[in-house]
């Protein structure tokens, strides 16, 4: 059985007063197995930010099913929603979203201590993830005292931290140099290795072509997809970016 | 570019700013209308018959200066907060290609028609509640009125004249910070947050030294004059307020540090974003605290005494006029007092009083000398053990030789009690004693009751003295006490009519004076003053609660506004609601309550101080002055907790709200 499984996704917002309807997300239907790492592609507006709000229960499709782990994420409760993000799901954001009145260690526990955790817990569980990140020697600094680099990979730590079935990263080298961007590219891959499922959306090539698989999300449906298959990073950023321009042209003729 | 534009600006600016600036101008009318009341009351032709005028005029007068002083310094206070929350949009302005005259013109109009409103506002609030406030007044100071509304054209003029005032310095204020801002740092103002302060250990000791010392003077200070002892309540209160400050600031940090290494507390889900948020903020929450805690003290401090004032006069004023009417007749000669001609001039009384168609109710009457010698350290009353009974329905026996004393607070510890070679052995001390009519209005410290049985041969002896009316002085007294059970202006009326008849009475029995006072003809010129400095307190504590609530909430909704984008991440990362609440709920323990308590304590060290104060009035009613305080502390923390459950339920509102569309 697959971890995430997403069919028949739809999504319609209507305005105010009812008038027009946009339809964000038409029929998405996608699987995301136990340890994959997968990207997903598109263009603003293609309705990748609805899916990943849904993904993420933050939303609710208008129909359609998400089943993360065996449990159809529409049938929990308003009240349980916030509970199951937290014990579910990681999230990564583009603009990091640690809390500036913490510490680095302070935000990173901050799920835990939702949770209701003990601080032996939490700091037992911190240390390996801050080694793999390398962040053990910035954990008692604010987050205005380190770099993009280093806030990204403190929210990557406060995600893995929770021990998720999922992480949802939004353009999570969106607010990076290319030096931060490749290194935290380099830590969702090893991540990844050791076992960790990632679902990332992103506008980079260059993010994408680390990942096991790409999807390409065009006005509200998986327009295509590519598997790494063999092929290094290099290869499969050229075969995202031919894809890319094909999407590009191909909305131009169409 | 084309008129209107700039007044347009400014309106609409205002309205899109509502939920800062309604309560800003509410405030600003709240002020208008409390100074117009004073001024209003301080003109008014009501009071001017009053015994006392004078002193009502020159407190109110000094209640109006105060409250343009107050006014002008927490408007400031608010209106930077105003300023602080409106830079973006000034920045903007200015990328729009605005300069900052134009802004400037922007603001003028703001300002403009803010004062335009408020003014307005306020006097038509002040107007319709001034006759509310002047019969509050009257009836403290018991003057009379009518019930027709008026308008106190100079006391509008007098507001108008100060709130302008007011107003442009505002204007000046916020001027002189847009002109100094670049446009980048007025894009970025809301955002300028500071940084984590380090608890300052020498700052919180001198802070905390300042206190002590403030608290010393109030508790040790005892002079004999009321100015001296002014001038060190007025020392007290400045370190207490500095003191307060510094205390808060470097207090609170120091609180946030202690209970974030304290991993246990600090690690829970209620109290984890709240204290690091109030560690974050620490500084400027502790001046915001500070503030509240100071207005707060300010209020108790005021009521308690001047209440205390009031009603401890009234209650004193009782016991000096235990019924409603007293008549005291006085004779150099002892013989007056024989007791058929007394009996005989109670029935004279009796028949004055029933032409009247008044009957007498709860009367009693005693015989009293009033014994007095040039360089004694004391006044004695000697009162006969028969008429003492008499009155208070005892029936108590002495020897010859022997006495009851009764002192009026001071002590007294002698065993015995010796005028002009006659001594008297003193069986006890007295807990009651039949007050001793208009007398006791003179009756200080050093006056001592003596209850004696072999009365009339006291009174003879002492005639027989040879420095008799030489140096030592008395006076031989019939004193009668009754009620009427009529209204108070009826109680008046009675007291003018009788008068002269009874004066004539007087002469006929062979006294030579009479000391009559009615309860209400004594009493108008007694509370004008202590009515007035009464009145004057509830109207600056309406104020001062007023601007401590008007803190909190601004208090409230910065931090909410700051809060939002924080509780925005913790709420997609898995923080529940309820979560939110609980937070929210820890902060209030934590925090909000802190100040009420420093408050009490304040208070609790102010106490013997206000209390010595009380006394260069006269006033010595400790139960009372305990009693009123804890009721006002009481009915401050009710409202406390109202207020900031209303503000925090508008925190969490703003917090909670989550923008589904940003992730």
């Amino acid at each position: 059985m697959s971890l995430l499984e997403v069919s028949a996704l739809k999504k319609v917002y209507s305005t105010r007063f009812g008038g027009n309807k946009v339809e964000a997300l038409r029929d998405i239907n996608f699987r995301v197995e136990q340890g994959e790492y997968v990207a997903i592609m598109g263009e603003s507006g293609s309705g990748k930010t609805t899916l990943l709000n849904i993904l993420a229960a933050l939303d609710r499709p208008t129909s359609g099913r998400v089943i993360l782990d065996g449990k159809d994420m529409s049938k929990i409760k308003e009240s349980a929603v916030a509970t199951y993000r937290r014990n579910n799901l990681g999230f990564v954001f583009q603009d990091f979203n640690l809390l500036d009145t913490f510490t680095l260690a302070d935000n990173i526990y901050l799920p835990l201590v939702l949770a209701g955790r003990s601080y032996k817990e939490m700091h037992d569980r911190l240390a390996p993830i801050a080694t793999t990140l390398g962040i053990q020697k910035l954990l008692n600094k604010y987050p205005y005292e380190v770099s993009g680099g280093e806030k990204q990979r403190a929210a990557v730590a406060r995600a893995l931290i929770t021990d998720p079935k999922l992480i949802l990263a939004d353009e999570p080298t969106g607010a990076l140099d290319s030096r931060s961007s490749d290194e935290l590219l380099r830590l969702f891959s090893e991540v990844n290795r050791i076992g960790q499922t990632i679902l990332m959306v992103t506008h980079s090539i260059n993010a994408a072509s680390t990942a096991g698989r790409v999807l390409f999300i065009k006005d509200g449906v998986v327009f295509h997809q590519l598997y790494r298959g063999n092929s290094t990073n290099e290869q499969f950023y050229q075969k995202i970016s031919d894809t890319m321009v094909l999407l590009a042209t191909g909305r131009n003729r169409g | 570019m084309k008129t209107g534009f700039y007044p347009h600006l400014a309106a609409d600016g205002i309205r899109k700013n509502k939920r800062i600036y309604f309560p800003y101008i509410l405030m600003c009318v709240v002020l208008i209308a409390m100074y117009y009341i004073v001024s209003f009351l301080q003109y008014t032709d009501t009071i001017s018959d009053i015994v006392g005028v004078k002193t009502i005029r020159f407190t109110l007068n000094l209640g109006g200066w105060v409250l343009a002083v107050f006014s002008c310094v927490f408007l400031s206070y608010a209106n930077a907060f105003l300023m602080r929350s409106r830079k973006k949009e000034f920045g903007l302005y200015n990328i729009f290609g605005m300069d900052k005259g134009n802004i400037g013109k922007v603001i003028e109009w703001e300002t403009a028609i803010v004062a335009f409103i408020s003014i307005c506002a306020g006097l038509i609030l002040g107007i319709a509640c001034s006759k509310f406030a002047e019969l509050g007044l009257v009836k403290v100071i018991g003057a009379e009125t009518n019930y027709k509304l008026t308008v106190g054209y100079r006391a509008v003029c007098m507001t108008v004249a100060v709130y302008i005032a007011v107003f442009i310095f505002q204007l000046l204020n916020t001027q002189s910070k847009i002109s100094t801002a670049t446009t980048i740092s007025l894009l970025r103002g809301e955002h300028t947050g500071e940084r984590p302060p380090r608890a300052n250990a020498t700052l919180g000791l001198s802070g905390v030294l300042l206190l002590t010392l403030g608290y010393f003077i109030a508790v040790t200070a005892d002079f004999p004059s009321a100015r001296t002892l002014l001038a060190a309540a007025f020392m007290a209160v400045l370190l207490v307020i500095i003191g307060t400050y510094i205390t808060m600031v470097a207090g609170s940090v120091l609180l946030c540090r202690i209970l974030q290494r304290n991993r246990r507390y600090y690690y829970k889900p209620a109290h984890f974003v709240s204290v690091s948020s109030m560690a974050f903020r620490m500084k400027r929450n502790g001046a915001g605290l500070a503030s509240i805690c100071i207005l707060i003290t300010m209020v108790l401090v005021m009521i308690s005494s001047t209440a205390c004032l009031l009603y401890g006069t009234k209650f004193d004023f009782y016991v000096d006029n235990p019924r409603e009417f007293t008549l005291d007749f006085v004779s150099p000669d002892p013989d007056t007092l024989n007791s058929s001609a007394l009996s005989d001039l109670k029935a004279k009384i009796m028949t004055v009083l029933e032409e009247k168609n008044v009957s007498p109710k709860n009367s009693y009457g005693y015989r009293l000398v009033n014994v007095g010698v040039p360089g004694w350290e004391r006044d004695l009353y000697f009162i006969p053990l028969e008429d003492y009974n008499n009155v208070m329905g005892t029936d108590f026996t002495l020897g010859p030789g022997q006495a009851f004393i009764f002192t009026f607070g001071n002590d007294y510890d002698d065993d015995n009690i010796s005028m002009k070679g006659m001594e008297w052995e003193i069986k006890r001390n007295l807990e009651e004693f039949m007050y001793a009519g208009s007398r006791a209005m003179v009756v200080d410290k050093s006056t001592i009751a003596v209850i004696i049985s072999d009365f009339d041969e006291m009174t003879r002896t002492l005639v027989s003295l040879p420095e008799f009316n030489e140096s030592v002085f008395a006076s031989f007294d019939w004193v009668y006490n009754f009620d009427t059970s009529l209204k108070p202006e009826k109680q008046l009326d009675l007291y003018n009519d009788i008068r002269i008849t009874l004066d004539d009475l007087c002469q006929e029995y062979g006294f030579v004076g009479l000391n009559s006072s009615s309860r209400e003809n004594a009493g108008g010129g007694e509370f004008a003053m202590y009515g007035g400095i009464f009145f004057l307190g509830v109207v600056l504590s309406i104020v001062f609660v007023a601007a401590a609530v008007l803190i909190i909430y601004y208090k409230q909704l910065t931090e909410g506004f700051e809060d939002q984008p924080r509780f925005e991440t913790m709420q997609k990362i898995g923080m529940t609601k309820n979560e939110i609440r609980k937070s929210i709920n820890s902060q209030m323990l934590t925090v909000f309550f802190f100040p009420l308590l420093l408050a009490m304590v304040h208070l609790m060290f102010a106490f013997p101080l206000i209390q010595r104060l009380l006394l260069v009035f006269k006033l010595s009613n400790e139960p009372l002055f305990l009693r009123v305080t804890v009721i006002i502390g009481a009915f401050v923390a009710v409202l406390y907790v109202i207020v900031y459950r209303i503000t925090s339920n508008t925190y969490y509102n703003l917090v909670s709200g989550i923008k589904k569309e940003e992730l």
